[in-house]
């Protein structure tokens, strides 16, 4: 598969998982191992720096960027303190904005947001920012120096799929970063979609972690992403509504 | 506010539903693909509790399509078993002659210091209905204390005013569990005589002031066995469905307490049996997939344990119910007996054999605490 760059790293995979809500850290290990993927995210708020057997003991950082996130924030001075006390403990300076104020559908909050995307990257942080398939905000965000824009599918965990069809479109032909489509994915085949539209990248995390298999999931996203993205390469011819002869004036100009 | 909303809203189609659902309208709700709360009626009725293994199987699935296969867990602390209020049911009535104690700073410390080292970082601090915790900044003093140590600090004391939850907020209050008990006014009065929890609609307005506050995490519930079982569940959940509704901010969670023997002798004039509990819990989980549910110690293990699977997301665990009881043995009496006395680790090793990961940690707490952004930096 052709590489990914995002921020100057470049990446093998264009798939990245997250690590909520596995049944144990040691699955949840094997499925990212599966998935061969090349980052990994962690909501922060999770991360018991303190403890010895946390969340981060599981994973391998030689073998996949650590995306922290910062999920659970509800307005941009939250999020900017989850990034600054994540580089303050760990260096790490790349960080997904999460700020999602409604505990429910967990739908980010655009304004705050853009908010802390300027206050970050001000700071020298790499910022990938989650929003709404919102095509002006995603423009606003790359203006503010964010290193990717990553506009959901559906509500996250809700497995419904590629709902913002349209708005992702214009977020792909517009972009000048990568457009990593977050949230909502809920089957390989909605990976592959997403791909196929043109997206640089995917993450997955719920549909890998509550299937009843998830190392296989995780590996059937892995195969979803790629053939997607070869598609893509490909240039898959539009649909058509009506059947068409191959070349219509073939033959005419051939005898004209 | 929830007092006004609740007498307006008209119950009587909901009762009618839920006496007149037979089997076809049971199958019919459980095969819905998006069960509402207007289907509660049918959930709850006598014809569904034939259909319980039904009911269980979609809950199961919800449960982890939205959780994941995870399960949060907490302890509580209570401080002080001193209680101005004479409620019937319960040990701490200030009627019951018993040895009464709250906890010094210090005291509360080793305590929270036993804890921690037990694994947990969310700590419900519970007491009676004592002035103390008010007297001298105490309260909020505890809160600051302790904030640096929990990724979430609740409590589950007396209801306060906006501005008391606001100071607490700032000292680094993450969560308030309040349960109106009965929403049934009349019996409301007649086992709440005397104190200040006699104020029904002060009690019931408590969560609009603590969400207005700025808490994050509320919880609700009745106690199951004071009042109709299905009269009880309707208030709750749609006291649940107002406060998501109303303070969006807000995550509402649900609490199912189910009358114990205790000191008070106090006997459950609506008992609800294992069946119709499980029925309850299930159709809450169905009608609010988002919502954590939770259920304390006071149960037993092997039920504590099939529903862990199938629908509570929230649990507690080698919780103590007397103050100091963590650290010292003579302790003073406990609020109510406790079934699931497995250790934390016993609890812990059982939820994994069930294929959930036990979360302890699923906030920071330094998003509460304005003042304290110093302790940033762990």
């Amino acid at each position: 598969m052709d590489r990914l760059v995002i921020a100057g790293k470049e990446f093998d995979s264009r798939l990245f998982v997250g690590t909520g809500k596995f049944s144990s850290g040691e699955v949840m290990a094997k499925a990212v191992e599966a998935s061969a993927t090349g980052m990994v995210t962690v909501a922060l708020r999770r991360v018991d720096f303190g403890a010895t057997d946390n969340i981060l003991s599981f994973l391998d950082f030689t073998k996949y960027h650590f995306l922290p996130n910062t999920s659970g924030a509800r307005n941009a001075a939250e999020a900017v303190r989850i990034a600054r006390m994540c580089r303050a403990a760990r260096g790490d300076t790349w960080v997904k904005l999460e700020v999602t104020p409604e505990p429910r559908y967990l739908l980010p909050d655009g304004g705050e947001t853009l908010r802390a995307t300027e206050a970050l990257v001000k700071e020298g942080f790499t910022v990938l920012p989650y929003i709404q398939a919102d095509p002006v905000l995603a423009k606003q965000l790359q203006d503010a120096g964010a290193s990717t824009v990553m506009p959901l599918g559906s509500p996250i965990g809700s497995n419904q799929g590629i709902r913002t069809r349209d708005s992702i479109e214009i977020i792909i032909e517009q972009a000048t970063v990568p457009v990593v489509v977050d949230a909502g994915l809920g089957a390989p085949s909605h990976a592959a979609e997403a791909m196929e539209l043109g997206a640089d990248a995917v993450l997955v995390n719920t549909a890998i972690a509550v299937a009843g298999d998830p190392i296989a999931m995780a590996q059937a996203f892995k195969i979803a992403v790629e053939a997607g993205r070869m598609a893509f390469l490909a240039k898959r011819a539009a649909p058509q509504r009506t059947a068409q002869a191959s070349s219509p004036l073939e033959n005419f100009l051939r005898n004209a | 506010m929830f007092s006004q909303f609740l007498r307006e809203f008209d119950f009587g189609p909901w009762h009618q539903k839920a006496a007149q659902a037979n089997d076809a309208d049971v199958s019919a709700v459980l095969t819905k693909s998006h069960i509402a709360l207007d289907d509660l009626p049918v959930l709850l009725s006598s014809q569904c509790l034939s259909h319980l293994d039904a009911l269980a199987k979609r809950a199961q699935a919800v449960t982890r399509q939205r959780f994941g296969n995870t399960i949060q867990l907490y302890i509580p602390l209570y401080i002080s078993n001193r209680c101005q209020n004479a409620c019937l049911y319960c040990g701490f009535s200030t009627a019951n002659r018993t040895p009464r104690k709250t906890l010094g700073i210090e005291e509360i410390l080793d305590e929270c210091n036993h804890i921690r080292n037990l694994g947990f970082r969310n700590l419900l601090l519970v007491s009676g209905e004592t002035p103390e915790l008010l007297q001298n900044n105490f309260l909020e003093s505890i809160i600051k204390h302790l904030a640096k140590d929990f990724a979430s600090l609740s409590i589950e004391v007396q209801p306060f005013d906006e501005s008391v939850y606001r100071t607490l907020c700032e000292a680094g209050l993450d969560g308030v569990t309040l349960y109106q008990e009965t929403y049934d006014p009349l019996v409301y009065t007649q086992v709440h005589p005397s104190g200040s929890k006699s104020n029904y609609p002060y009690r019931l307005d408590t969560m609009d002031r603590a969400a207005a506050a700025g808490v994050r995490k509320i919880n609700i519930g009745a106690l199951l066995g004071l009042g109709d079982p299905v009269y009880e569940a309707f208030r709750v959940a749609l006291h649940c469905r107002y406060l998501l509704t109303r303070h969006w901010r807000s995550s509402v969670a649900i609490s199912f307490p189910r009358m114990r023997e205790s000191e008070s002798r106090y006997r459950a004039p609506y008992p609800v049996d294992d069946r119709r509990f499980i029925q309850i819990m299930l159709a809450f989980r169905l009608v609010f997939p988002d919502q954590d549910l939770v259920l304390s110690t006071r149960e037993p293990a092997a039920l504590r344990d099939v529903l862990s699977s199938i629908a509570v997301t929230y649990m507690s665990a080698g919780s103590k119910t007397s103050p100091g009881a963590y650290t010292k043995s003579d302790t003073a009496c406990s609020q109510f007996e406790l079934e699931d006395t497995r250790s934390v680790e016993e609890i812990r090793s059982t939820l994994n054999a069930n294929g959930l990961d036990v979360v302890w940690k699923d906030w920071n707490q330094n998003l509460n605490a304005q003042h304290i952004l110093q302790a940033e930096v762990p």
